[in-house]
Parts: C-alpha cells; sequence; structure tokens
C-alpha cells in the first residue's frame, strides 16, 4: 500500500458518511444527494449521496473494497474523466463487474471473479496512484 | 438487497424477512397490522412505504403515462434492438432543475405524508433517531408539531421535504390546515399532466382566510383526529375545490392499463383489479376488526358510498380503506429478504355465513409469480442497455457471460 494522498468521489448509499467521518484517515470535503441518472428511476427507500472524500491511497481502497463488498446487487463504476475521479456502485451493472470509464471518455468492462477479488484491489490502486501522479 | 419500488414493473423490494406464514397467503395481514410490534422491525416501514408507491401508480394517469412511455421504449429496444430517447415527460419528472420541486419530489412527499401518519411520527422519529418537539401531547395522540418535525427532518428528507416546507410556507406555517390539505392536493394534482403546477395551483386556490376558518372549525368538531378531518373535508375539498382545476376528466392510473400497457404481465391484470376494487362492494368483507368510534365508522362508509372508487387510493391513511387496497390492489409481487410474495391473479373470497369466518385463496391457482421472473429479468437486460449507452459501450457488454478478466 502507499501513502500518497488523492481525492475520490464517491457515489454511495448516504449511510457510507459515517464511516468516512469516523475515520481519521481521511477527510471528508462535503456530501451532496444525488438522483439516479436513469430516466424513470426506481423509488427508492435509501437515499444516495456523492461523497467527496481525501485521503492515502491505501486508505481509501480500504473503504471502496468496504463498500464494493456491501453491495452485492451492484457493479461499480470507475470514472476516470471527472476530477477528482468518480467511484459509484450502480444497480444496472451486474455485482462482480467494473467499468472504468477513461481519462478520454472510452469505457472498459472488467467481469470480475470472486468477492474478495485482487483484481479490484489492483485496479483500485492503479488507479489511485495513477491520478497522484498525473495531479 | 435495497428496499425500492420499481414503477416499470410494479414489483416491490423489501430489504428484511417476512414472517414464513405469509409465503402462501393470497392477502397479507400486514394492511391491518402496520404497527404489530411482533414484526421484524426493518418490516413495516419499507413494506408500506414501497406499497404506497404501486397505490400512487395505480391512481395517478400521470405516473402511469410515465410507465407507458418506458414500457413502449422496452418493448421496442427487444423488438428492433434501437434504444430511443426517454420521453419528455419522463426526462422531467426528476429533472431538480425545476423550481420550487419536481414531481418525484412530490411522488416521494405524497408516499411519506402517508408513511408518517399510518405508522405514527413518534414511532418514525424514534427510527429516524429524532428527538420528538417539545410541547403537550395527549395520551395516544400526536400532535401537528410532532408530524412536521417527522416530515421535515430525517435522514432522506433532501428527497421528501421539500414540497411539504413549500406548503407549509405558502400557509405561513399552518401546520394543521396543511396537513389537511395536503393528501388532497396532491392527490388531484397527480390527475393532470404537470402535478407539480396543479399542486401549486391547487394551493393558491385553497388559500382563503374563509377556509381556514372551516378547517379550524372542523378541526376542532372532529376532537382533533386527522383521520376525521380528512373524512369530513374530503367530499367538499375534492369535487367542490380541487377537481374543477383538473379540467378535462381526471385520468386514473387504471384507466390507462387497456392501452399500450396491456402487453404487460404484471401490470394489466390491474385493470379489472382496480376495476372491481370498488369500495362498496367490500365493506361487509373488510370491516374492520379493531373497534372504532361510531361516528368515525358512519363516516367511512359515508364517504365510501359517495365516491367509492377514490375513497380508498386517496385515503390509505384510514386503516379500513387501506385494508380493501391491500387485498385487493397490493403490489402483484413484493420481493422480501426470505422469499417473494405473489399476488393473486383474481381474488378469490369465501365467506362461511356459519362463523362468520373468510377465506382467501389464488383462484385456480394463479398468482404474478409466473410471470414474474420474465419481467424482472426483461427489466434488467433494458436497464444494463440503459448503463450501456451512457457509458459508451456496446450493446451487451455488461452481460456477466462475457470473458472474465
Amino acid at each position: 500500500m502507499t501513502d500518497e494522498q488523492v481525492s475520490v468521489r464517491i457515489v454511495a448509499e448516504s449511510n457510507a458518511l459515517r464511516e468516512f467521518e469516523e475515520d481519521a484517515a481521511v477527510t471528508v470535503q462535503g456530501a451532496e444527494p444525488v438522483r439516479p441518472e436513469e430516466p424513470l428511476a426506481d423509488a427508492r427507500f435509501v437515499e444516495w449521496i456523492a461523497i467527496a472524500v481525501a485521503g492515502s491511497v491505501a486508505a481509501l481502497v480500504n473503504h471502496l473494497l468496504r463498500l464494493w463488498a456491501q453491495q452485492t446487487e451492484r457493479g461499480v463504476v470507475l470514472d476516470m474523466s471527472t476530477s477528482p475521479p468518480t467511484v459509484s456502485y450502480v444497480a444496472n451493472i451486474p455485482y462482480g463487474t467494473l467499468v472504468l470509464r477513461q481519462e478520454d471518455g472510452r469505457s472498459v468492462v472488467h467481469h470480475l471473479k470472486g468477492t474478495k477479488s485482487g483484481t479490484l484491489e489492483a485496479l483500485f490502486m492503479e488507479i489511485a496512484k495513477a491520478k497522484a501522479k498525473n495531479g | 438487497m435495497e428496499s425500492r419500488f420499481d414503477l416499470l414493473t410494479g414489483v416491490a423490494y423489501v430489504d428484511a424477512d417476512a414472517p414464513e406464514s405469509w409465503r402462501d397467503l393470497a392477502v397479507l395481514p400486514f394492511w391491518e397490522t402496520v404497527c404489530d410490534p411482533s414484526y421484524d422491525p426493518r418490516l413495516p416501514r419499507p413494506l408500506m412505504h414501497e406499497s404506497l408507491h404501486f397505490w400512487q401508480l395505480m391512481w395517478s394517469g400521470y405516473l402511469m403515462s410515465l410507465v407507458e412511455d418506458e414500457w413502449q421504449r422496452l418493448v421496442r429496444f427487444e423488438t428492433v434492438g434501437a434504444l430511443d430517447q426517454a420521453s419528455a415527460r419522463v426526462k422531467r419528472h426528476n429533472d431538480r432543475n425545476l423550481s420550487p420541486f419536481c414531481p418525484d419530489d412530490l411522488v416521494e412527499a405524497w408516499c411519506r405524508y402517508w408513511d408518517v401518519h399510518i405508522r405514527g411520527p413518534h414511532r418514525v422519529l424514534e427510527e429516524d433517531g429524532l428527538a420528538r418537539p417539545g410541547g403537550p401531547s395527549r395520551e395516544g395522540m400526536y400532535s401537528s408539531r410532532d408530524f412536521d418535525t417527522a416530515m421535515l427532518e430525517g435522514p432522506s428528507a433532501r428527497l421528501y421535504a421539500r414540497p411539504y416546507r413549500w406548503l407549509l410556507d405558502y400557509f405561513a406555517g399552518e401546520s394543521a390546515t396543511c396537513n389537511a390539505l395536503f393528501p388532497f392536493l396532491v392527490a388531484v394534482a397527480f390527475l393532470t399532466d404537470d402535478p407539480t403546477a396543479a399542486f401549486a395551483d391547487g394551493a393558491t386556490a385553497l388559500h382563503r382566510p374563509d377556509l381556514a376558518d372551516t378547517l379550524q372549525r372542523q378541526h376542532t368538531e372532529t376532537g382533533e383526529t386527522i383521520n376525521m378531518t380528512w373524512l369530513e373535508i374530503a367530499g367538499p375539498m375534492l369535487q367542490a375545490e380541487l377537481l374543477k382545476h383538473v379540467g378535462a376528466e381526471p385520468r386514473l392510473g387504471a384507466d390507462l392499463l387497456g392501452g399500450p400497457l396491456a402487453s404487460h404481465p404484471l401490470l394489466s391484470p390491474y385493470a379489472v383489479k382496480a376495476a372491481k376494487s370498488n369500495f362498496k362492494n367490500w365493506t361487509s368483507y373488510f370491516f374492520p376488526s379493531e373497534p372504532s368510534p361510531r361516528r368515525y365508522l358512519d363516516a367511512l362508509v359515508r364517504f365510501s358510498r359517495e365516491a367509492p372508487v377514490i375513497a380508498q387510493q386517496v385515503m390509505p391513511g384510514q386503516p379500513w380503506y387501506r385494508s380493501i387496497l391491500g387485498a385487493l390492489i397490493p403490489p402483484p409481487a413484493i420481493q422480501f429478504r426470505n422469499f417473494t410474495w405473489f399476488a393473486p391473479l383474481i381474488l378469490n373470497i369465501e365467506i362461511d355465513h356459519g362463523s362468520g369466518s373468510v377465506a382467501y385463496t389464488a383462484k385456480g391457482d394463479h398468482t404474478f409469480g409466473n410471470d414474474f421472473a420474465d419481467v424482472v429479468a426483461r427489466r434488467a437486460r433494458f436497464s444494463a442497455a440503459q448503463q450501456e449507452a451512457a457509458l459508451g459501450l456496446p450493446l451487451g457488454s455488461l452481460s456477466p457471460t462475457s470473458t472474465p478478466s
């Protein structure tokens, strides 16, 4: 793991906010409610929010993996074209799927095996480090 | 699992275990026993909330027209492989830039309103970790302050509080008036093509000193019980004050099920189910088991005779009306954590006149379970295609059958 500091925008259930706020290794920079972009999205009982958070790559990857393990009906979109990068847990993508949206807007799909995928962790790490280097 | 209601399929998802005894029941006992303390504490709130969304859909021509648009888009996607743009009204439905709020905000506020009344503000405040406001409160009753606190605060308040706060501001903080008028304003608004504008127009029409005096008098005469106030003002409020603003014939959601939605396996049967749910035909079957004041029962019966179709759907906060809604037009499928419950396609009711007991069965054992998996799978493919389009991916690339990395 690395100690480099990065910022990420994370779209997750609102109760995830407390998890970030209680972790001294990360700083919550803001949170706002979001609605799914799909037309006529489901009426959802739980509010979803976008949390802007900064911290070490290691700390953020831990949180992202924990959220990924909790959201067993959702895939992940890692959008590198936004600044900071956005990680969203998306209902319309099957669990075990990670979509990497690159900085040029093109998307690559990764289908991951197992629930403790080293691939997912490695992807999060590489992306976070790349973003840290590029500023 | 996430509690939610899927408008396009009509399926409710409830992130809690249901009692095993419900598994094969044709009518769930829940609608009469919402506050039964023996339930898994995670069960009542989302089950009530998501069921309310289904009844909104059956009531509202506006909401059903959105589903009609999306269903046609889904069918076209399946038949020609093209993913059309969503219709203008679907896009507008949750446009957060609309002022003072968008129709989707109003849907959530409407649902929350009944959620709080049905389960009681005290319970909702406790669940949300909110303190009760100060001030006097009679034993077993709740005040408008209790209601407003539950309605305007809480972890998801940003989703549902705006329209109610707007109305409260419009009526200069006159909580009892807002509380009485809100369900009628919002119900009529959702019979129009522009619920937000209709809601605001209705509020303007009702913002009169004489009406405030009438409401205050009703409130006092009914012993300050909101259930009686609703019944006393429902007829004049709906027919004399609000429905005239709708203009053309109001459109109920269930009335639209004969058009493009006739091919929807989970919704189209409700064209018949809703038509058969006319309240006055069912009073003897669903008479409330809890003792209630005679005056209240008389008012329930009177209003159901005056306005049988709207009686139930406008006021699910009346336990008797809610029992009928739950029995006759429940959501077609409710997926709990431990099993999925399916409503009967046609409900059979047998009454033993000797013992007075009533037995409910699914006629011919036919339930919505036959079509459930197929409709949900079609919906999932359609949703995945929309996501693929949004991400610039080829259609089918999010299918889990693709090669794993």
